[in-house]
């Protein structure tokens, strides 16, 4: 089953994506801040990570910025979690390297179907 | 011809001598050389001769002594080869005296010679025939004998024989006499011998005496050529020498500017002769042209002096012109002055312009002194004076006899003539001729204003007063537009003031005129301008300065330039300046008079603080529903999972566990933002009265010490009696609930918390110390900031809305106090809330009253 990286700093929000995903048979991997997740992406293998956009210490965006400067790290998928939905963050961090995005307050229900369309390469808009 | 040839140069002269020395010193040298020579060739062949000589003399000897030998062995023994030596002996013996006899130069070699001959003669012919005969005797037998005996030759029949002859002769013994005839030889060639060394060595010293004189005397010729040289070169170069100063000298004078005649050539057909030759050509030349410059000169002069004439002449004449044109001048100015004053009259618009036009009336009128009165209202003057003391105007003024008062009363112009003492402004006593004309209103026939003028030496001409009197019309006229210009003025300052206190700064432009009006509030909004330059006075002047300094020029520009063809922007435009340090709302109005449009003004609204607060309630928009969503969030995921899901009842409990608890923290960030909103926005009103925080800081520590168990809370006053402050009693106890919250928040792991209380002369301050994980340093000066939480891995788990601290800053602030912290990382922090006295506190409270017990 796919490896799933989690990177939120809220706790309850972490648990709330962490249950909903999990219960889908999702192995899930948490990291509570930027410098965390960037540690994990570097070290471990994933299918999808799963990243908030404000973090304290590197920000979601340049935790992207500084993974995508790796070679073996271009094609890793990466979700943007984002409670902001102005246009102009989602330009910023498309540009970066971010595929996909997804806006807060979310449906559990509609997470579990996007993530799903990501995995097997049938995305959901 | 030579000597011709060498005296043309110096060089040559010199060159001369110098040949002349070295030849002839080359040529004694070569004698002296010469002669040395010869003498020691000389010596040497006759030393040698002496040489020859002497070895021969031996030799000789020594073949002498040889035959004596030999002829002994030959009488002892008989041998005939002895006897055949002795005869080639005697051959030698004789060729060698006989080469001294033949070149024996002296009286020692011929002596040698002659005793040579002499025992040639005596051994060969008497000696030897008598050996020969005793070794015949012996062979024979005759003789037997061993030895030779001096008797047996004698006793030989040869011996007798030559005895006889006194061919031998026999010595004392009785034995012939060989050694007296050897001794005799001997002895020559000894003094021979002699002789030829002395004569040796007298050659060598006769020699070397010749060689020293002949040094001495070529030594000595050197010295005399050296001397020849000296005595003659040196006479020569001074010659010369004295010449070329002569020269120089006379150059120097020539130079001076001196005459030189003639300089004496000594007849020198050298350089010297030739430089002196050409120096009295120049010098003759020189003096030659000075006369003629003389001549020149004295000719130049003459002209000047003609010229001097004729300038006179001409100053004579400019002289006469002069005073014409003074005359001329003195009208004009007349003239002048009148046209002057008509000017003044006509534009001066204000009273400064008085002094001047009584001072040009007193200049136009030959008067002296002179005044302008004006008749102020209630019958009150004021008057403008030239030349007058203050007794005179007293007495104009305040005399009713006064000249003054006959015109006003007369309503026409009066005259006076009068006699004045000898100690008026005069030294000698003259007439004083005064008088007084009135200027009348030319609406009311009133006198406005009076002008006074006094003369001395003469009346006043009919001219001069008709003069005085047009004047006067003309001043009544001006006075009156004066009155009116002074009134619009008056108009105008009242609404520059009315334009300059409102806040929009304003530029008000007519159509086709390049001036335009501006008003105070536009200075401050662009200091650029500076209050009064000339150049603001123009509308492009102002108008580039403006465009200078906006942030975005294209679009004020093209704004500009539709107001500029006449329209009239529906829309005002925002700009910003100075890079956004200030927003400017900029819109147009027309000014109509009667329906007809007059001009437009241009209004510039600063609407910095509106923009300001808008961008600030934007961003705390963007801000708060950032931070609400994660609430929002969590509750809306939660129940969602909970509709859709089948879930056990622990999970159950722990979800809507959740949902509550971020409900709650929803409700305590929409109440914080309020309350920070409200203080933001001013609206904030506190409701403040005199307050004791003594009794309030016990009552909430008390309250949070009961709530806590792993916390030791305790209040500690270090002051008696608390001085009172002003303040809004919720807001204090809002902000103590806050701070103590925190500090039991931020101390996870327990441990003390400790609330004190001091009091200085003006203010009141408590502190909150607690032993928690402290504040990192760099997060100090952001902390008071709305939303801001700081960022590690502790305080992450505590949960806040990052609003706390910011409410706790506006309260203090509003009570003109200041909250302060310090704080060191994973020790503890102290909050500190200093805040001022009550000024009413000893005038409004009675002793003992506790005002916080309302």
């Amino acid at each position: 089953m796919a490896r799933i990286l989690l990177a939120e700093d809220e706790d309850v929000l972490r648990m709330l994506v962490l249950d909903t995903l999990e219960d889908e048979g999702y192995t899930i991997d948490e990291a509570t801040d930027g410098d965390e997740a960037y540690q994990k992406i570097m070290s471990q293998h994933y299918d999808l990570v799963l990243l908030d956009y404000m973090m304290p210490g590197m920000t979601g965006i340049e935790v992207i910025e500084k993974v995508r400067r790796h070679p073996d790290k271009q094609n890793l998928k990466i979700m943007m979690l984002t409670a902001k939905s102005q246009q102009s963050d989602r330009e910023r961090a498309e540009e970066i390297g971010a595929n996909y995005f997804f806006s807060k307050p979310f449906s559990p229900l509609e997470l579990i179907d996007v993530v799903g369309g990501i995995l097997s390469d049938h995305p959901v808009d | 011809m030579i000597i011709q040839w060498i005296n043309r140069k110096i060089g040559r002269q010199l060159m001369a001598s110098f040949y002349i020395v070295l030849t002839t010193l080359m040529i004694s040298s070569l004698v002296v050389y010469t002669y040395t020579d010869t003498k020691l060739q000389e010596t040497r062949l006759k030393l040698e001769d002496i040489r020859e000589r002497s070895a021969r003399a031996g030799a000789l000897w020594e073949e002498w002594q040889d035959l004596q030998f030999n002829m002994r062995g030959y009488a002892l023994i008989g041998d005939q080869d002895i006897y055949q030596k002795m005869i080639n002996q005697r051959k030698t013996i004789d060729e060698q005296t006989r080469w001294f006899e033949e070149n024996a130069i002296y009286q020692q070699g011929k002596d040698y010679s002659r005793s040579s001959r002499e025992l040639y003669a005596y051994y060969f012919e008497a000696i030897l025939p008598l050996i020969q005969s005793y070794v015949e005797a012996k062979s024979s037998g005759t003789v037997t004998e061993s030895f030779l005996e001096g008797k047996t030759l004698t006793s030989l029949p040869l011996g007798k024989e030559l005895l006889a002859n006194g061919q031998i002769k026999l010595d004392a013994s009785g034995n012939i006499d060989v050694l007296s005839e050897i001794n005799k030889s001997e002895l020559a060639l000894g003094g021979y011998r002699d002789f030829l060394e002395d004569w040796s060595e007298k050659t060598s010293r006769q020699l070397e005496q010749e060689i020293q004189t002949t040094q001495l005397i070529w030594l000595s010729n050197i010295i005399v050529l050296v001397g020849v040289l000296i005595f003659f070169v040196y006479p020569f170069i001074r010659k010369i020498t004295a010449e070329l100063l002569s020269l120089v000298k006379n150059s120097q004078r020539l130079a001076g500017g001196e005459d030189i005649k003639h300089v004496k050539v000594s007849g020198r057909k050298d350089e010297i002769g030739i430089l002196a030759l050409s120096f009295n050509q120049m010098a003759s030349s020189i003096s030659d042209n000075k006369q003629h410059l003389l001549a020149k000169n004295e000719e130049l002069q003459a002209q000047q002096e003609e010229l001097q004439a004729q300038q006179e002449e001409l100053q004579a004449q400019q002289q006469e012109l002069e005073e014409a044109l003074e005359l001329t001048m003195r009208n004009e100015q007349h003239l002048q002055y009148r046209n002057d004053l008509t000017e003044t009259l006509a534009a001066r618009e204000a009273l400064t312009a008085y002094p001047e036009i009584i001072e040009k009336l007193i200049a136009i009128t030959d008067s002296e002194i002179g005044a302008l009165v004006f008749v102020d209202e209630g019958s009150a003057y004021s008057i403008v004076t030239h030349g007058m003391t203050e007794e005179l105007s007293e007495r104009l003024l305040g005399s009713d006899l006064s000249l003054l008062k006959r015109a006003e009363s007369l309503k026409k112009a009066v005259h006076s003539s009068k006699q004045v003492a000898s100690d008026h402004p005069l030294p000698y006593p003259y007439y004083m001729y005064e008088t007084a004309v009135p200027i009348f209103d030319p609406a009311s026939e009133e006198a406005i204003a009076f002008i006074y003028l006094v003369r001395y030496r003469d009346q006043f001409t009919n001219e001069q007063m008709r003069d005085i009197m047009s004047f006067s019309r003309q001043l009544s006229l001006s006075l009156l537009r004066m009155r009116l210009f002074d009134e619009m003025n008056r108009e105008k300052t009242k609404t520059e003031r009315i334009l300059d206190s409102i806040r929009e700064a304003v530029i008000y432009i007519e159509p086709g005129k390049d001036e335009v009006f501006v008003n105070r509030p536009l200075y401050d909004l662009f200091p650029e301008l500076q209050y009064g330059a000339a150049k603001n006075e123009t509308l492009q002047g102002c108008l580039n300065t403006i465009r200078a300094v906006v942030d975005e020029p294209e679009i004020f520009a093209r704004y500009m330039e539709g107001i500029l063809r006449g329209e009239v922007p529906k829309d005002s435009l925002q700009f910003s300046i100075h890079q956004q340090v200030v927003f400017i709302q900029f819109y147009v109005e027309t000014i109509e008079v009667e329906g007809i449009r007059k001009g437009t003004m241009l209004v510039l609204r600063d609407v910095t603080k509106e923009t300001e607060m808008d961008r600030l309630k934007s961003e705390l928009v963007s801000t708060v529903s950032h931070e609400l969503r994660t609430p929002l969030s969590s509750i809306y995921g939660f129940t969602e999972l909970m509709l859709n899901r089948k879930m056990d009842l622990s999970k159950q409990d722990k979800y809507l566990k959740t949902i509550h608890s971020e409900t709650e923290r929803l409700s305590n960030l929409v109440n914080d933002f309020l309350d920070v909103q409200r203080m933001e926005a001013r609206i904030q009103s506190y409701q403040k009265g005199l307050l004791n925080l003594q009794p309030l800081l016990e009552e909430t520590t008390q309250f949070y010490a009961a709530s806590t168990t792993n916390h030791t809370i305790t209040f500690r006053s270090l002051t008696d009696a608390c001085p009172l402050i002003e303040a809004d009693e919720e807001k204090m106890k809002q902000l103590m609930n806050n701070l103590l919250n925190n500090a039991v928040k931020y101390s996870p792991f327990g441990g003390n918390i400790e609330v004190v209380l001091e009091a200085d002369h003006h203010h009141v301050q408590f502190a909150v110390r607690d032993e928690g994980i402290g504040i990192p340093k760099s997060a100090l000066a952001k902390l008071f900031d709305k939303f801001y939480r700081v960022d590690n891995s502790d305080s992450r788990k505590i949960g806040g809305t990052g609003l706390g601290l910011a409410i706790c800053k506006e309260i203090v602030e509003g009570h003109d106090g200041e909250i302060t912290v310090e704080s060191v990382e994973k020790q503890g922090s102290t909050f500190t809330v200093k805040l001022p006295q009550s000024v009413q506190e000893y005038m409004v409270v009675p002793d003992g009253l506790d005002v916080s017990e309302k």
